[in-house]
């Protein structure tokens, strides 16, 4: 009998390594070789098409980034945008998620339409959403946001230079982050809604809790993992902000927008700067890390249910 | 299931390759092949390609044969192309020249290209196929050419009656402003100016629209391997300034039709919307240096290139040579400018257009590009500056673009200056002035 379980035990360990074979060859080949290149080449000064070769820098680029003070400033301003934005996004797009989920987990007809609605926005691509966005923030009053707001203030608000003040772009591009990105959260809160057992909330209507205090000790109770598993990866997707920023506003205006992740891409591909790109992402990489493993201190999942 | 999706999405991914010529389709005949890429980014263009390939092939068929293959991104499919991998021909944004020669992407034509192909090239066209060493590694078959474009109406009923038709008569900064302000006092949105925001105000567009301001303040952006003293020049600084002041005038475009739906009389725009305007706004129309600041109006030059990889040889070189000096030829010239609205890059095409030649509603910007600066510093003697012909372009472009995007949303002038000059001469140095 136990041989048998063991023998089982070994086919299935064969079988499970086998499967998890293309995913494993897809990270070592996309994820695990790249960042330790991406290491070894931040020591370098090389570009792409460089004729006279990679030259050895040690930490020239390293401190290029972050103590010289010419160039240091620039990746201090990103980083605090990126702060600023994952400090904007993700509270305000956990909660616009847990609302949309609770709103379409009604046992509505039609409800699956709805559901279809709110997620349409994660399927298009953000190229798509950022050129639809920016001639939505259009500075001058026939922009669509400008004109609406004009409209309903009754020409009391006066048209709003969304991508142009300092002040404001950064808040339009997480608006429409927002917008674009709400939809992934809800459809994963909405699974996590719907694994809290319906004893739980006829057990609160029999101790008669209202529908807010149903939703205070047994909604988000039950759905505890679930806004975990959200807010850590809603902090990591806002931290890698770029798309948005690289069609709306390249990084301005007075770098405004600047992201970490702007500045690794656009040092790599637009300047060609290898080197420095890549100490970028390693720095980034580790701050990342940093973050998440701050996170899940705070946050630790609770592994059964109560 | 998932093995089929995989099959599927692979099969897909071969035909595609194989569908963009990847993979040279085997030719019966012994003809000599070459494969060639070109930019297609405008239907015009991408037409005008499809048809002198064709041509060639027909002209030729039996000895040569050519291969299109069409990119979308030639930059980044040049960049990231090892020069085994890049095809015998390839066309290319002019402004990367220098880059190419200097990753020896591209082999040297002269002594190659006939020399009488090179000297029926306008002037501006020679500069910009000209590298360092003094030798050549583009032929081009059209130009751009960048200035303003007016509305006769607007302007008259502003009360603007100097309005100049030639380029030494450029309205000075300071009475430009005054003519903004008159427009915009007649205009029902206020606004007087569409500089084509909408192209984007972050690098790209500033490093071809808005270096000319540069240049008409007498100064190029690097000057002897140097842009500290020079892009951050006091008078460069005030010129930046002054157009910046310029942003409560300028309609943002987002619809990219501020001028030809009358919202504003004037457009800081190149030759490709003269179709448009033209339809638009018919005999009211008319074409307009750029404001001087100081030195003269100055403009851009440059457009697509064309040239060989620097691997091409043998049979297959002179095939590609045969090509290049193909396309060359005024007919296959005025076939892709009649398409795309660019100026012909031969004298002898630019004296065959309706548009340009003399007395044509483009002539202006064909006397521009005669009066090319080349790499010299700019003098009031010369209007087209080409852009700076460096292998750091790239690094150049997206520092004066970030500035300007800066100064543009009354950001401070002088230091966003300086960090874009400070940030080009490091790239410099740390590629030992290339």
């Amino acid at each position: 009998m136990t041989k048998v379980a063991k023998s089982r035990f070994g086919q299935d360990n064969l079988a499970g390594l086998l499967m998890s074979l293309p995913g494993l060859i897809l990270l070592t080949l996309f994820v695990v070789i790249p960042f330790f290149t991406a290491i070894y080449l931040s020591f370098f000064n090389v570009d792409f098409n460089m004729v006279q070769g990679p030259q050895f820098w040690g930490f020239e680029q390293y401190r290029r980034i972050l103590v010289d003070p010419v160039t240091s400033p620039i990746f201090y301003k990103a980083l605090m945008n990126n702060m600023t934005f994952a400090l904007i996004v993700v509270p305000a797009q956990t909660g616009l998620a847990v609302l949309l989920a609770v709103m379409l987990n009604a046992k509505l007809r039609g409800i699956a339409f709805f559901r279809t609605f709110f997620f349409m926005p994660v399927v298009f691509p953000m190229s798509l959403v950022a050129i639809i966005w920016d001639l939505m923030f259009s500075r001058d009053s026939l922009g669509m946001l400008n004109g609406l707001l004009n409209l309903f203030s009754f020409g009391y608000i006066q048209p709003i230079d969304w991508l142009g003040d300092p002040n404001i772009a950064l808040l339009s591009v997480a608006l429409l982050s927002i917008w674009a990105g709400v939809g992934f959260q809800m459809v994963i809160v909405l699974a996590g809604l719907q694994e809290i057992p319906v004893e739980l909330y006829e057990a609160a209507s029999l101790d008669r809790a209202n529908r807010w205090q149903r939703f205070w000790n047994v909604t988000i109770p039950g759905l505890r993992n679930t806004l975990i598993f959200v807010t850590i990866i809603t902090t990591i997707f806002s931290l890698r902000l770029f798309d948005q920023v690289f069609i709306l506003t390249k990084g301005g205006p007075i770098d405004a927008t600047q992201t970490v992740m702007y500045q690794a891409v656009t040092s790599a591909f637009i300047e060609g700067n290898v080197g420095r790109a890549s100490a970028i992402t390693v720095i980034f990489v580790l701050i990342i890390i940093a973050i998440t493993l701050v996170q899940r201190l705070v946050l630790r999942q609770n592994r059964e249910v109560k | 299931m998932k093995v089929k999706q995989i099959s599927a999405v692979a099969g897909a991914i071969a035909a595609l390759t194989l569908g963009l010529g990847v993979v040279a389709p085997a030719h019966a005949s012994g003809a000599q092949e070459i494969t060639v890429w070109a930019m297609c980014s405008e239907t015009g263009e991408i037409a005008a390609a499809r048809e002198q390939v064709a041509a060639f092939n027909g002209y030729y068929d039996g000895d040569y044969h050519a291969t299109l293959s069409c990119k979308a991104d030639m930059g980044s499919a040049i960049k990231s192309t090892s020069v085994d991998g890049l095809p015998s021909v390839f066309e290319f944004d002019g402004e990367n020249l220098a880059a190419y020669v200097y990753a020896q992407k591209l082999k040297q034509l002269d002594g190659l290209v006939p020399e009488s192909v090179f000297s029926n090239e306008l002037v501006s066209i020679q500069a910009e196929g000209t590298y360092k060493d003094g030798h050549k590694y583009s032929v081009s078959q059209y130009d751009s050419g960048l200035g303003l474009y007016g509305s006769k109406k607007k302007l008259a009923a502003a009360g603007v009656k100097d309005v100049p038709t030639t380029w030494n008569k450029a309205w000075t900064a300071a009475r430009f402003t005054q003519v903004l302000a008159a427009l915009a006092a007649k205009a029902p949105g206020k606004k007087a100016l569409d500089i084509k925001e909408n192209y984007g105000m972050g690098p790209g567009w500033p490093g071809y629209a808005f270096t000319p301001i540069v240049n008409s303040a007498g100064f190029q952006i690097v000057t002897n391997g140097k842009a500290v003293g020079s892009l951050d020049n006091a008078k460069v600084v005030a010129a930046l300034k002054t157009f910046a002041s310029w942003k409560k005038y300028v309609d943002p475009s987002a619809d990219d039709k501020a001028f030809e739906n009358g919202r504003v009389g004037l457009a800081w725009v190149g030759h490709w919307q003269y179709p448009a305007f033209s339809k638009a706004l018919g005999k009211d129309l008319i074409v307009l240096p750029l404001p001087n600041f100081g030195a003269g109006t100055k403009s851009g030059q440059g457009s697509h290139s064309w040239g060989i990889s620097k691997n091409t040889a043998g049979a297959e070189l002179n095939a590609a040579n045969i090509f290049l000096q193909y396309i060359m030829q005024d007919k296959w010239i005025l076939n892709v400018t009649d398409q795309n609205g660019a100026v012909p890059a031969t004298k002898t095409a630019l004296n065959k257009s309706v548009n340009y030649r003399k007395g044509g509603p483009l002539q202006l910007y064909a006397d521009q590009l005669a009066a090319s600066c080349g790499t010299a510093k700019p003098t009031t003697k010369c209007v087209t500056v080409p852009r700076t012909i460096s292998a750091a372009w790239p690094v150049i472009n997206t520092a004066f673009g970030t500035a300007m995007q800066t100064i543009w949303n009354g950001g401070d002038a002088q230091a966003a200056l300086r960090t874009a000059a400070t940030t080009i001469d490091q790239d410099n140095a740390d590629h030992n002035g290339y």
